[in-house]
C-alpha cells in the first residue's frame, strides 16, 4: 500500500480501488512504522471505503490495530448524504473515557497520607470481577435515561461536576428500551466499578505545566495530587455492541452494504437501524458517565476519610471528563460547507477549539481539556484543544500498546512489575497481582511521544504532564 | 476462552446449564454461541469448564456447559469481555480448528 509523507508528522495513504477518501495518519517516523507493521494502516484504509465518509480517514498517532476500525481512528460520514453509522467505528466499550478530579492537597501531603488514602481506596474502589457500588435495578435504569444527571439527583455527587463533563454527563437522544435485557442484567452488578484490562484509578502528581494559561483556568497547578479515573460502560456497554452487530448483519445485506471487514458492519445514519444503534449508544454512554461520576463520588471519600477530613462543596473538583469511544452528530466545514457529520472517535479524544459552545463558559477561552493517560506507572497529560486541528476536533487517547498481553507477561512477572512500581515510588492496588505484568510500563508506546505529535499536528496543545504516585487496578 | 480466563486445576463443576446458540452462519454460530457463554457468565458469576454439543445444525447450536462459581476458581488472565469477528477463521482438516480474537 502506498504511503506517501506530507511533512514531519503527517502521512497520506492516497485514495485507491474502493477507498472513497484518502486516509491520513499523524505519527512521527517511529510510530508510523510501528501502525505498518501491525496492520493498523490496512485499517485505516479500509474505513476508507465506508459510505458518505468524507474529507479522509484519520488516525491520531497512538494509533494501533482494533477490531475493523484502528484503535485511534476518526471518521465523519455525511449524515444527510446516506453516511453510515459503525459500531466498530465506536468499540465494544461504548464511552470508555477519562475524568480527572484536581485537589487541594500536594505532593508531600499526600505522602504523609498515602497508606490510609490507598487502602481507602484499595477496599472501596470495585475492580476486575467485583461487583459495583450500585445494584439497585431502578438507578441502573435511571442512568441509561439521564446518566450522571440521575446519579446526582440521587445524591450521589455535585451538580457542578455535570458542568465539567462531556455532554453534561448526559447523552442526547438515548433509549433505555434500545438496551437489550442481556445488557442490562450485565449492568446490573457494574454500576459504580473500574472494570480491568487497561481501566484503573490513579493518583497523580502535576509535574510540569507547560501552559500557564489554561492550567490556570483548569484549575491544575505544579505540585498538586489528582485523580485520574479511566473506565467506560463495563459488560452493558459490550453487550450492546455484541446485540447491534448482529442485528446489523442482516440490515446491512437488505441495503446492499458491503463492507471489507464484518467488523465495520454499518448502516445508514438516518435508517431505522441506525436510529437504533445511536439511542442504544447513548444510553450506553450514560452508563457510563454515571459509572465514572460515581467512582469519583467514591473517591473523594476515600480522600476525605484517608485524611479525616470532611467532603466539602469544593472538595476534589472535577476539572473535565471526556470520552474516547463514542460517534457523535456533529457540525463541521467541509469544502467550505457546513454539514451534518456522525464523527466516529474510536481511541480518539473529542477537542473542542477556544469559543465552542459546547464547552463550559470558564473554558471557552482556552478550549477542552483533553485527557490523556499513558500506562500505569508512566506519565499522562492534559492537554487543550485548538481550532486548527485538522480531524474533526480530535485527538489521542492515549499511549497505545507496543506489544501483545502475551508477550508482557514473558517479560515480567506481575510481581516484578509491582516491585519495580513501588521501589519508584508508586503504590500499586492491583485486583490481581498476577495480570499486572500485562499492563507494564513496557507493553506500551511512548505517550511523551504521542502527545508530541499531537502538538506539532495541531490536534492540541500540552498543557500539563502528570506522574502516578498511587495505581488502583482491577 | 474461558481456559484463557481461569485457572481449573483442582476445581470441579458443580452446576449444568443448558446453552442455545442461532447464527445464518458457520462463524455467526460461533460467534453467537461464545457471547451466549460470556453473558452467562456474568449474569450468573459463573465460570464454565466443560460443554457438551448435544445438537448442531447449520443455523442452531444446542448444548450444555458445566461450571463452578467464579469466586471459587483463580483468575490467571484478563477478563473478556466480547467476542469480535476480527480474523475469525474456522477451518476443517482432520479436526476442526477455529481461531478467534477476544476483546479483553
Amino acid at each position: 500500500m502506498e504511503i506517501v509523507r506530507v511533512d514531519e508528522v503527517t502521512w497520506e495513504l492516497p485514495k485507491s480501488g474502493a477507498m472513497r477518501v484518502p486516509g491520513r495518519v499523524f505519527a512521527s517516523e517511529a510510530l508510523m512504522a510501528r501502525a505498518d507493521s501491525d496492520q493498523a494502516v490496512r485499517q485505516v484504509a479500509n474505513v476508507a471505503e465506508l459510505p458518505g465518509i468524507v474529507t479522509a480517514s484519520f488516525a491520531m498517532p497512538d494509533i494501533h490495530w482494533g477490531y475493523g476500525f484502528p484503535i485511534g481512528g476518526v471518521a465523519a460520514t455525511d449524515v444527510d448524504a446516506g453516511g453510515v453509522v459503525s459500531p466498530g467505528g465506536v468499540g465494544f466499550d461504548i464511552c470508555c473515557g477519562v475524568r480527572l478530579l484536581a485537589s487541594s492537597f500536594s505532593e508531600d501531603e499526600f505522602g504523609r497520607h498515602r497508606d490510609q488514602v490507598m487502602a481507602e481506596l484499595d477496599r472501596r474502589i470495585p475492580r476486575g470481577l467485583g461487583k459495583g457500588a450500585i445494584a439497585d435495578r431502578h438507578l441502573v435504569m435511571a442512568a441509561l435515561g439521564s446518566g450522571a444527571e440521575a446519579m446526582v439527583a440521587a445524591g450521589i455527587g455535585r451538580t457542578e461536576d455535570l458542568e465539567r463533563c462531556e455532554e453534561s454527563g448526559r447523552s442526547s437522544g438515548a433509549n433505555p428500551e434500545a438496551i437489550s435485557e442481556r445488557a442490562v442484567s450485565r449492568g446490573l452488578n457494574q454500576l459504580g466499578s473500574l472494570g480491568s484490562g487497561n481501566h484503573f484509578l490513579e493518583v497523580q502528581v502535576v509535574e510540569k505545566v507547560l501552559d500557564h494559561e489554561a492550567a490556570d483556568v483548569f484549575g491544575l497547578t505544579e505540585g498538586m495530587i489528582c485523580v485520574m479515573i479511566h473506565c467506560g460502560s463495563r459488560g452493558l456497554g459490550h453487550q450492546t455492541c455484541t446485540d447491534q452487530l448482529k442485528e446489523m448483519g442482516s440490515a446491512m445485506t437488505a441495503a446492499g452494504i458491503t463492507v471489507p471487514d464484518r467488523q465495520l458492519a454499518c448502516v445508514p445514519v438516518d435508517s431505522d437501524e441506525g436510529r437504533r444503534y445511536l439511542e442504544a449508544m447513548a444510553a450506553s454512554s450514560n452508563f457510563a458517565w454515571a459509572n465514572r461520576h460515581v467512582l469519583a463520588h467514591e473517591t473523594r471519600h476515600c480522600f476525605a476519610d484517608g485524611f479525616g477530613v470532611r467532603v466539602s462543596d469544593d472538595f476534589m473538583p472535577l476539572v473535565y471528563d471526556v470520552a474516547h469511544n463514542l460517534a457523535k452528530i456533529e457540525t463541521h466545514l467541509v469544502d467550505g460547507t457546513e454539514r451534518r457529520l456522525c464523527v466516529h472517535r474510536k481511541g480518539a479524544t473529542r477537542a473542542f477549539g477556544p469559543g465552542h459552545r459546547e464547552l463550559p463558559e470558564e473554558y471557552r477561552g482556552v478550549g477542552q481539556p483533553v485527557l490523556v493517560p499513558g500506562s500505569m506507572g508512566t506519565a499522562s497529560w492534559v492537554l487543550r484543544g485548538t481550532n486548527t486541528n485538522p480531524a474533526f476536533a480530535s485527538a489521542a487517547h492515549g499511549a497505545g500498546r507496543l506489544m501483545s498481553r502475551k508477550a508482557a507477561k514473558r517479560v515480567a512477572e506481575g510481581r516484578e512489575v509491582r516491585d519495580d512500581l513501588e521501589r519508584r515510588g508508586i503504590a500499586v492496588r492491583p485486583g490481581s497481582v498476577r495480570l499486572l505484568s500485562e499492563e507494564a510500563p513496557y507493553a506500551y508506546k511512548d505517550v511523551d511521544d504521542v502527545v508530541a505529535v499531537c502538538e506539532k499536528a495541531g490536534l492540541a496543545r500540552r498543557v500539563a504532564r502528570l506522574r502516578p504516585a498511587g495505581v488502583v487496578k482491577g | 476462552m474461558f481456559g484463557l480466563m481461569y485457572d481449573f486445576e483442582g476445581t470441579t463443576a458443580e452446576v449444568t446449564l443448558q446453552v442455545t446458540a442461532d447464527g445464518a452462519t458457520r462463524e455467526e454460530l460461533l460467534v453467537n454461541w461464545l457471547s451466549e457463554l460470556l453473558y452467562i457468565s456474568e449474569r450468573d458469576d459463573l465460570a464454565f469448564c466443560e460443554f457438551e454439543m448435544i445438537n448442531l445444525s447449520d443455523d442452531r447450536l444446542e448444548g450444555t456447559a458445566r461450571g463452578l462459581p467464579m469466586v471459587e476458581v483463580e483468575l490467571k488472565g484478563t477478563p473478556i469481555k466480547a467476542v469480535t469477528y476480527h480474523q475469525l477463521r474456522i477451518s476443517h482438516d482432520r479436526d476442526w480448528e477455529a481461531t478467534v480474537i477476544f476483546d479483553v
